[in-house]
């Protein structure tokens, strides 16, 4: 057979050189990758250094940026030798410029993490470069070897891919934890203060003076108040409205829906004004009521559109059947749509929940008493402009959020059901 | 009295589309009737008219002499398979068997221990009785299949309907369950209408068939009868696998003429006024022979073990000859031999439609 008829015009398969063309170690690659990753890293010092303005620091990190570029520009494509010789001649000046400037600086932790940046891409560079596998690719390689270093690749490419993709998201997760433990510390610390060393005492003064104040408790129960009241109230409007938006047709419905989102789209403080005023109006000032129906309304969209998402993927032969079984349209809704809706409806249930339990604008404009405030208008309230009490604070809000936790634990299972809705029938 | 009669009956949607068109249907007590069509003849439309899940738009439907049009459809008393299944997912196969009976209203409700015992009936015949404890997702699609017609059942429907009911399954279990239908029909007796667009189906279940196009019904007969006697060319084409032989011509001095294609009509046909027409003969009847008879091409040939399909050309026309494989004509040959063939019809078997 003419093994012309096989080629595509870019690789002839008759080849026997294909392993050859196609082989570039598995170093290489990484390295192409990584140093991006390493200079954009180093780009973000550099700004940390221009805050501090830190002239060694400025003149070191950028000399370092400039050769990790400058070496990833210059990393061997397995053509010409001097390639290789002139990567590793920057590496090794980035490497240098690294050592030079952790010596010149405190050896804080920040400062081992951001030289680190630069350190070790430049060593491992460098200790790639002279490897032998690299050396002998750029001298030219015979088939047999290529196939062989292809396979290699195969090998080694899960552990270095997991290697680099983990070193990102260790950063990603570090951005969250990093406050978390922050507040963590200052609730368990001595006195009002914020800062420290983390870890460097350990006490539960903050926590027994915020469980043994009568105000944290009052609080807290207008809190539950207000969000079980909102969430039941939301559920029981939004149920039944996302039902009949997704099964019915009614003169105005695209309309209502649309402004459904158009609502979505005002930030709260333009609505704040008005219903002050109706609130006042109503002498609804100062009561849980007033807080539950106006959360209510406000997270009454979001939940008649998640609602309305789920009843679309429930299958209307489902409800057909029923009919022919005898079921009128309330029997329907209430023995096989709500029992196969029940993972949305905990979802928005807990959406409900948990916009009014962190909610703080309307609280604090509504519920001025002090016998009146939320949780979260609580917390603001400990910190006034004299006498800030960090440590209590920070206990508090370490209390507000745990039930918020324990929900999310408990409707785990639920929560990924209502989120994938859609996405398979059961 | 458990007859179902359609009079006269339209269905037009909002938009103006009108999907059943003066639709006169009558299916008698005990009769297995199958709607018959391609996807969007209407024939499902029907269905669900009758079954109350569409409004009629102008005429009347009858289930045992009663005008049921406006009657909701749990007061219709019927049973229906639908081809999803359907089934309550987050019931079990004994609570979804149950439903209807449980629902039924306060006066007419069964004690529990009937409905028990319908159940558990229902369940036995259909070969649930192990499954009754599972939810509808740890089912195949077989069992499945039995409890949505279980669920039918167990309320003994005055109508059994079926909408579509084996598309679902592989191949082989279809085939097991139109045997297994066809038994329960035949062990009932429940009035039952079958929507389906497969013409197996309906030609291995049903008592009678109607075949539907563009909404209107084309003809309404047992399935032999539609078979060899098709009322018109669309009922022809439809029916049987490769389609009938359709050449669109003109009669004249007792010959047929298409094109260059001439030949003498036969003697049942023979007295046909001049015009127009369309002759039709299934593959099946056109005979191919070695000598004598008309000169084909050979277009291609399609072996398929048991039987030999030919794609010819005579004289400009398209025709299908079907033989059923001899054991003397070189069956071992995959390749197309000769370049030509002659064909023979069978005469009684043409039939010619007016244009």
């Amino acid at each position: 057979m003419n093994s012309r008829l096989l080629t595509n015009g870019m690789i002839d398969v008759s080849n026997p050189n294909i392993a050859q063309q196609w082989y570039v170690p598995i170093e290489i690659q990484m390295l192409q990758r990584w140093l991006l990753c390493a200079v954009l890293m180093n780009l973000i010092v550099l700004g940390g250094e221009l805050l501090r303005s830190d002239t060694t620091g400025i003149y070191l990190t950028g000399l370092g940026v400039g050769s990790l570029m400058i070496t990833r520009l210059l990393l061997p494509d397995g053509t010409a030798s001097w390639q290789r010789w002139a990567a590793l001649g920057f590496a090794a000046i980035g490497l240098v410029l690294g050592l030079v400037s952790l010596w010149n600086s405190d050896l804080s932790v920040y400062d081992y993490w951001s030289r680190g940046w630069l350190i070790l891409p430049a060593a491992l560079t460098v200790s790639w470069l002279t490897s032998a596998s690299i050396a002998d690719w750029c001298s030219g390689i015979s088939a047999d070897r290529a196939e062989a270093g292809l396979a290699r690749n195969k090998r080694l490419e899960v552990t270095l891919e997991a290697v680099g993709s983990h070193t990102l998201l260790i950063h990603a997760v570090a951005l969250v934890i990093i406050p978390l433990v922050w507040i963590f510390d200052v609730a368990v610390s001595p006195g009002n203060v914020l800062g420290g060393e983390i870890g460097d005492a350990f006490t539960l003064e903050h926590f027994e003076v915020i469980l043994g104040s009568p105000t944290f408790w009052v609080w807290t129960k207008n809190s539950l108040i207000v969000s079980l009241g909102t969430t039941l109230l939301g559920l029981s409007l939004a149920v039944p409205a996302g039902y009949a938006f997704s099964r019915f047709d009614f003169s105005g419905k695209k309309q209502s829906m649309f402004a459904f989102m158009l609502i979505q789209m005002f930030p709260g403080i333009i609505i704040l004004v008005p219903y002050f005023m109706v609130m006042k109006t109503l002498g609804l000032l100062n009561t849980s009521i007033g807080l539950i129906i106006a959360y209510s309304v406000t997270t009454l969209p979001l939940c008649v559109w998640m609602l309305k998402g789920f009843f679309d993927t429930v299958p209307r032969e489902l409800e057909e059947a029923a009919m022919l079984d005898g079921c009128t349209q309330l029997q329907i809704f209430f023995k096989i749509v709500l029992p196969l809706s029940l993972p949305a409806v905990a979802i928005t249930a807990l959406f409900s929940f948990l916009s009014a339990w962190n909610e703080f604008l309307l609280a604090l404009v509504f519920n001025t008493s002090n016998d009146q405030f939320t949780l979260p208008v609580g917390l603001a309230s400990m910190i006034p402009s004299t006498g800030q009490r960090w440590g209590d604070f920070a206990a508090a809000s370490i209390l507000v959020s745990t039930p918020v936790v324990i929900l999310f634990m408990l409707f785990q299972k639920s929560l990924v059901q209502g989120l994938s809705a859609g996405a398979v029938k059961g | 009295m458990r007859e179902v009669e359609f009079k006269a009956v339209n269905k037009t949607y909002p938009n103006g589309y009108v999907a059943v068109e003066r639709l006169d249907l009558r299916v008698e007590e005990g009769e297995f009737l199958v709607l018959l069509g391609p996807s969007g003849c209407g024939k499902s439309t029907t269905l669900r008219m009758l079954a109350g899940l569409e409004t009629v738009s102008n005429g009347d439907i009858l289930i045992g002499g009663t005008k049921v049009n406006d009657l909701p459809p749990g007061a219709r008393e019927l049973g229906m398979v639908f081809q999803s299944y359907a089934l309550y997912p987050h019931m079990t196969i004994e609570d979804n068997l149950s439903f209807g009976l449980r629902m039924a209203k306060q006066g007419e409700r069964l004690d529990s221990r009937e409905i028990a015992n319908r159940v558990g009936e229902a369940a036995e015949m259909l070969d649930l009785t192990q499954l009754l404890d599972r939810k509808p997702k740890a089912l195949s699609g077989g069992q499945r299949q039995r409890v949505a017609i279980g669920r039918a059942l167990v309320r003994r429907p005055k109508v059994l309907l079926m909408d579509e009911p084996l598309s679902n399954l592989d191949a082989k279990l279809r085939n097991q369950m139109r045997i297994e239908l066809r038994r329960l029909h035949e062990l009932h007796g429940t009035t039952t209408v079958y929507v389906t667009h497969d013409q197996v189906e309906a030609m291995t279940l049903a008592d009678r068939i109607a075949i539907m196009h563009g909404g209107i019904l084309q003809q309404h007969a047992p399935p032999l009868e539609a078979y060899h006697n098709p009322n018109n060319p669309f009922v022809a084409s439809f029916l049987g696998t490769p389609a009938m032989n359709l050449i669109q011509g003109k009669v004249e001095n007792q010959k047929f003429k298409a094109g260059d294609l001439c030949f003498e009509l036969p003697d049942h046909l023979k007295d046909t006024q001049c015009g127009n027409y369309t002759f039709g003969i299934r593959p099946e009847n056109v005979n191919v022979v070695s000598q004598g008879g008309l000169r084909c091409d050979v277009r291609g040939v399609e072996r398929l073990g048991d039987q030999t399909i030919y794609h010819l050309n005579a004289a400009g026309q398209e025709v299908t000859a079907l033989r059923h494989q001899q054991i003397d004509e070189g069956f071992t040959s995959t390749t197309v031999d000769t370049s030509y063939v002659h064909i023979s019809l069978t005469e009684p078997a043409t039939v010619l439609f007016p244009q």
